[in-house]
């Protein structure tokens, strides 16, 4: 009986590992444009670990830049290159559940422009209200750029950095400079050249992102804005 | 006329059978955005504008923990089916999962592409799924223990502000700035909305099952509640509940039908969701953005604009 039992369960882990083996899943999600927001079309390609090309697609900007990669191997981590003419060449990890429950899992992308002058914000600003050194666990933001000055290394950078409030633009000029400096020093720690980079702090409110006026249910917080400008293309 | 004045006092009082007296237990460092009663009563978590997350020992009303990491004010939490975890959601872009007994952040969900408004833990034992909502207008479903998306549900035309999932584990309800609310599937390959649900005339702000699963509650801006029978989708009725907007409105569990609103015009309602019939009125003389009860009702929790969690406790 208990030999039957072990047959039993072998058989069943054998069965529930091939099953891992064979399922294949597929990465879906839209591309958009880190500035507009709006849908892009773009290449993906996915490529494993060991720098094979494991599946490519076109994001359909027409449709909302939706993409559909099929055929990712459970428990394997890949690649993902999106390209885009006058957009920057970005690469992202993305790991697929050791898991044979899921068809497909989901991520979307921000595709940076790749023109003189088109300021990029930073997804969340990294400092506390009125302070102007980096915040603990705000390398989660900052190295999504780390790649992107890698993948791109021609094009120059300009830090810009705008103040909490309206105020005194003298003190809001020294807060955003040391806010500015403090991200390209981050950035030139990571490897990336100084050269690249120049650094401004503004003393007068982001324009296009102004601290908000009226009462609002939620997403009320304002940290003045900083953006990654672009200065130059290169060759 | 002074007889007037005690004749009104004494039909005023008489006016609910219930009353409450109100204890301040605690205070955050900024608003109180969030509140969340575990499912054995025992703790209530907070969460604030001060981007932290405190848990509170409801019978003894002490603060327990304070957890920190989020970098951006947290919007919403929620405890998971069996109460060990907490899901949060930010305006740092992230869903962030914390462990309740040791207040340790156990993973980082990133891949909202704006701020995070609406978190909802699935209420089944095995705490596998949640769901959240953003200002990128997705509603995105998440297996926090692989830290993957597993579906982006995509059909809001603004940004969605809150989600709920249904009891039974069969549903999601989403609401949005374009007024509406939408159910969608939680199996794992559906995208497309089940129902689309229209009647308010103000962005809504908040969505919630009752225990059955067989009502759903939702608020908007305008101060009008909406209450819905579930699954099918159809408005039962409406309440014009308050002057200024309500951000959260929860049932009572112990009757499935009693329900519990807070607005920014500082007054806290009970109201049978069957009748649409006040029960109980409390001027809590603060801005209130949250609230949860306890199953019996006889704790009501209050997250208030001053940073104050307040507990409006029955009087025996």
């Amino acid at each position: 009986m208990f030999r039957i039992l072990i047959i039993i369960l072998f058989a069943t882990t054998i069965s529930f590992s091939q099953g891992l083996i064979n399922a294949t899943v597929a990465l879906t999600g839209n591309v958009f444009n880190q500035v507009t927001k709006l849908p892009e079309t773009a290449v993906i390609k996915v490529f494993d670990l060991d720098g094979r090309r494991v599946g490519a697609t076109r994001s359909n900007g027409a449709q909302n830049g939706a993409y559909y990669v099929p055929g990712l191997k459970p428990g394997q981590t890949y690649l993902v290159e999106i390209s885009k003419k006058e957009f920057m060449v970005e690469k992202y990890k993305i790991s697929v559940p050791n898991t044979g429950k899921y068809l497909e899992i989901s991520q979307d992308y921000l595709i940076k422009p790749i023109k003189e002058g088109v300021k990029i914000p930073i997804a969340v600003t990294p400092f506390e209200l009125r302070k102007s050194k980096l915040r603990f666990g705000s390398d989660l933001y900052l190295d999504d750029w780390i790649d992107v000055f890698k993948e791109n290394p021609t094009v120059k950078f300009k830090v810009l950095s705008f103040p909490d409030a309206a105020g005194n633009s003298a003190s809001n000029s020294q807060l955003t400079k040391e806010r500015a400096d403090a991200i390209k020093e981050y950035f030139v720690s990571k490897g990336i050249e100084s050269n690249r980079f120049e650094t401004e702090g503004s003393g007068k409110v982001d324009s296009n992102n102004p601290p908000p006026t009226e009462r609002a249910a939620k997403g009320k917080r304002y940290v003045g804005p900083c953006y990654i400008e672009i200065l130059s293309v290169g060759n | 006329m002074k007889l007037f004045s005690i004749m009104f006092f004494i039909i005023s009082y008489s006016m609910f059978s219930v009353e409450y007296e109100m204890v301040t237990v605690g205070k955050h460092d900024d608003e109180v955005l969030g509140v969340f009663v575990n499912e054995d009563d025992s703790k209530v978590a907070t969460c604030s504008l001060d981007e932290s997350i405190k848990i509170w020992d409801i019978p003894n009303k002490k603060l327990l923990s304070t957890m920190t990491g989020h970098l951006g004010q947290v919007n919403n939490l929620s405890f998971s089916g069996n109460d060990e975890l907490i899901a949060s959601g930010s305006s740092d872009q992230t869903v962030r999962i914390w462990e309740v007994a040791s207040g340790k952040q156990l993973k980082v969900l990133k891949g909202h592409t704006d701020q995070v408004i609406g978190v909802y833990f699935s209420q089944d034992d095995s705490s596998t799924y949640v769901a959240s909502t953003s200002f990128d207008r997705t509603v995105k479903l998440w297996d926090w223990r692989y830290g993957t998306e597993i579906k982006t549900l995509r059909d809001h035309s603004e940004p969605t502000n809150n989600v709920a999932y249904s009891y039974d584990g069969k549903f999601i309800a989403s609401c949005s700035d374009d007024k509406s609310i939408k159910i969608w599937s939680t199996d794992l390959t559906t995208k497309e909305p089940l129902m689309t649900l229209l009647g308010h005339e103000a962005p809504v702000l908040t969505v919630l099952f009752s225990f059955d699963s067989k009502k759903m509650i939702s608020s908007d801006q305008d101060g009008n509640i909406k209450v819905w029978s579930m699954p099918d989708g159809r408005l039962l009725r409406t309440i014009k509940a308050h002057n200024e907007l309500i951000q959260d409105v929860s049932f009572a569990y112990n009757d499935d039908r009693t329900i519990v609103s807070a607005s920014l015009d500082k007054k806290v309602k009970l109201w049978d969701s069957m009748t649409g019939k006040l029960i109980y009125e409390f001027d809590a003389g603060v801005e209130v953005w949250s609230v949860d009860l306890i199953s019996d009702q006889s704790v009501i929790i209050l997250g208030c604009s001053d940073g104050t969690v307040r507990f409006l406790v029955k009087k025996a």
